[in-house]
């Protein structure tokens, strides 16, 4: 009977995780372009694809150019979303109650679709007459106009705001869920007991958040390393490949250069790096229910 | 509660999976993951008719009206007596998805009858066997042979025939025939230098002289492309960009954005950022192809522009568009009786002019109807009008354009530098 309750579950993994990535990993290993994508016997060609990737070189290592690129982009989303998160969640649930309601507003910006999100911000970095720019300048921060999309490190720091503004409700709302599970008996003892805000913070919030901020980091980290659509219709990796992230880099091979096995090496380099975070992750975890 | 979660999982499974039994046929239709779908009613069949009952599916990109027009015309094959009993499911699959959908669905054979392929992409599909070889059955058609060899050459792999022309256009600059009078431009520019000077004229007042998309995919390419088969002249060859054309095409464009009147934001610009920067007055000159012509005279009727060629060498244009094929399928013989009716003058003429397009044919150069001042430079231009390689190594020949272009306009690299990274970037990809 038991077995019959794990079933649907088990074919479902089976079917739609299990199959793909086997597909995936049966496909970096031969040579499927569009002269074989049909036949139905592929030639093996064991490790060339990734040979190919990892050695490639003109005029540059696309590889580790959008691996390091997208460990630039991740981190620094990374850092700003769960910093400004973490701020609203505070914010919002211990010093301005009253705010509530407004902070409803704030998800205005996770449920926009990323592709609206970046038509958007696409329209606010323009140079000239882009509001950024116009902001900035009628702020007297700048006197020449920033060009946002046109250098590869700006263009890189565009679409990381982009998908700031995009990701913090994520952020905060995973982070709300786990303060309102601290209990307010625990700040009314530590205010009798003559402990600061800051004491209060640093001593009873951050601690008893630790595993929401686990969760939220390496969900963040996972969801953003995979990060596609914000950036292909923003910069379409441009310019110069400045912000060709794995993902944009292995549908560029597969599904514009038609080079299907190749994309399906990058891909699967792209699963690994994801599973070794995710493998960290339960270890943590684990580590924790232990302790 | 482990025990808890499982059961609930279970549940959840069980229901998801019996909701996706109840799904209606249209919902569950993937491959195609249609968002819409316009089938028309199955005329009652009768008489005698030129094939059994068939449901030709055909899977196009058209969006809003144009997707509700392709329906109509794809309904009028079947309005023919001995066709009646032919049946049009007309799907709508986005842009972005279309070649993704035909790529996975020619491994997973869950394919349509019939399907609009962009030019450049053709070959890539022909070769990898999706499309129904039809040089056999299309080598008495009068029609066909009515067209360019260009545009042929885009239907074309390996020699054999794999699809029609359905809509095809070239390219020109187009101009703000207002801001040329401001700035007191009387003459219509005729070269590279009469450009630049014009485009440096125009600038001012937050308003550039020259906009144009070189983007980091096909897009800018195919706006690139032109400058250097108009600098090339007879030596064009589109895998050598390193040679005198295609470094003075690129020398020429980087000498706009070094004079300030081409701003470096085009490397993000698409084409259709393009059309809107044009339609908003924020350059006066673009490049850019037909499709715009209705959408400016209905939707921004004050706005007064012409359109001039480019001419370096020679005349530089390229064929965008796409292409009709058909599957490899059971029913081909139905879908490339399609394919015989839609080359038909009469049928693909309407069709294409009522989108901004034209077949590229004999008949065309002398049609009326395209005899206008909007089309005339277009239209002049057909004969001009070069293809892109029919070469299954082609998206990665167009990755070095790219690399170049944006090297290049984004003041990076000196045009010589930037035409040296393309070109390795090429041959790499031919090597």
């Amino acid at each position: 009977m038991g077995y019959a309750f794990v079933a649907p579950a088990l074919a479902f993994m089976i079917f739609f995780v299990a199959y793909p990535i086997i597909y995936n990993l049966i496909m970096s290993l031969q040579l499927v372009d569009v002269t074989t994508l049909t036949k139905p016997d592929k030639e093996f060609i064991g490790l060339t694809n990734y040979i190919n990737i990892f050695t490639q070189s003109t005029p540059m290592n696309y590889l580790w150019n959008s691996f390091a690129k997208t460990m630039i982009y991740t981190v620094e989303c990374i850092v700003f979303q769960f910093t400004i998160g973490f701020f609203f969640a505070i914010v919002y649930t211990q010093k301005a109650k009253k705010l509530k309601g407004i902070s409803g507003l704030l998800l205005l910006s996770y449920i926009l679709p990323a592709s609206v999100c970046s038509i958007l911000f696409k329209f606010m970095f323009w140079t000239n007459g882009g509001i950024i720019n116009e902001l900035l300048k009628a702020c007297g921060l700048i006197n020449a106009p920033v060009e946002w999309l046109t250098t590869p490190n700006n263009a890189m720091w565009s679409v990381v705001i982009a998908n700031i503004w995009n990701g913090i409700p994520f952020n905060m709302i995973l982070i709300v869920s786990g303060l309102v599970t601290i209990s307010n008996d625990v700040y009314e003892s530590a205010t009798i007991d003559g402990a600061n805000a800051w004491q209060q913070f640093t001593k009873i919030t951050v601690p008893l958040l630790k595993p929401a901020i686990k969760m939220v980091l390496v969900l963040g980290f996972i969801y953003t390393f995979k990060c596609f659509e914000l950036i292909y219709a923003m910069t379409s990796g441009g310019p110069t490949s400045g912000t060709e992230l794995m993902t944009i880099y292995a549908y560029r091979r597969a599904f514009m250069e038609f080079n299907f096995s190749e994309g399906a090496a990058i891909s699967n380099i792209l699963l690994v790096i994801l599973m070794i975070v995710g493998f960290l992750y339960t270890k943590m975890i684990k580590k924790d229910e232990v302790a | 509660m482990k025990k808890t979660l499982a059961i609930l999982l279970a549940t959840l499974m069980v229901i998801a999976c019996f909701s996706g039994c109840t799904s209606t046929p249209s919902e569950s239709s993937s491959p195609a993951a249609p968002a819409e779908s316009g089938s028309a009613p199955a005329p009652e069949a009768g008489g005698d008719k030129a094939f059994p009952d068939t449901t030709l599916t055909f899977w196009h990109y058209y969006s809003g009206s144009t997707g509700e027009d392709v329906t109509t015309l794809f309904n009028q094959y079947a309005e023919q007596p001995d066709r009646s009993n032919i049946t049009l499911d007309v799907v709508f699959v986005p842009f972005g998805d279309l070649k993704k959908q035909l790529s996975v669905g020619s491994a997973a054979g869950t394919l349509p009858d019939l399907v609009l392929i962009d030019n450049c992409d053709n070959v890539a599909y022909s070769a990898m066997g999706i499309f129904a070889d039809i040089t056999d059955v299309m080598a008495s058609e009068d029609n066909l042979k009515d067209y360019y060899d260009q545009i042929i050459a885009t239907t074309k792999y390996d020699g054999k025939q794999y699809s029609v022309p359905f809509m095809s256009n070239n390219q020109g600059i187009w101009y703000n025939k207002d801001m040329f009078e401001a700035a007191g431009i009387t003459k219509i520019p005729e070269s590279y230098e009469e450009i630049r000077e014009a485009a440096k004229a125009l600038t001012k007042d937050g308003v550039y002289g020259f906009g144009m998309s070189a983007v980091q995919n096909e897009e800018g390419t195919s706006q690139f492309l032109p400058f250097q088969i108009a600098s090339s002249g007879d030596a064009y060859d589109p895998y050598k960009l390193d040679s005198e054309g295609g470094l003075r095409a690129l020398q020429f464009l980087t000498s706009m954005v070094e004079d300030g009147s081409m701003p470096k934001d085009v490397v993000a610009w698409s084409q259709s950022d393009v059309g809107t920067q044009f339609s908003n007055q924020k350059i006066a000159m673009m490049m850019m192809g037909c499709w715009y012509i209705t959408e400016y005279r209905t939707n921004w009727a004050d706005l007064n522009w012409g359109v001039f060629p480019i001419k370096d060498k020679t005349f530089g244009t390229i064929y965008g568009g796409e292409n009709l094929a058909a599957i490899d399928g059971e029913d081909k013989e139905v879908a490339i009786d399609f394919l015989k009716w839609y080359i038909q003058y009469d049928v693909s003429k309407p069709w294409n002019l009522a989108n901004d397009h034209f077949p590229p044919r004999d008949a065309t150069l002398t049609d009326p109807d395209y005899q206008t001042d909007d089309w005339k430079v277009f239209i002049d231009l057909i004969p001009y009008t070069i293809a892109r390689p029919a070469d299954v190594k082609y998206p990665e020949v167009s990755t070095g354009h790219q690399l170049a272009l944006q090297e290049a306009l984004t003041l990076v690299k000196t045009p010589e530098e930037a035409v040296q990274d393309g070109q390795a970037v090429i041959d790499a990809a031919l090597a």
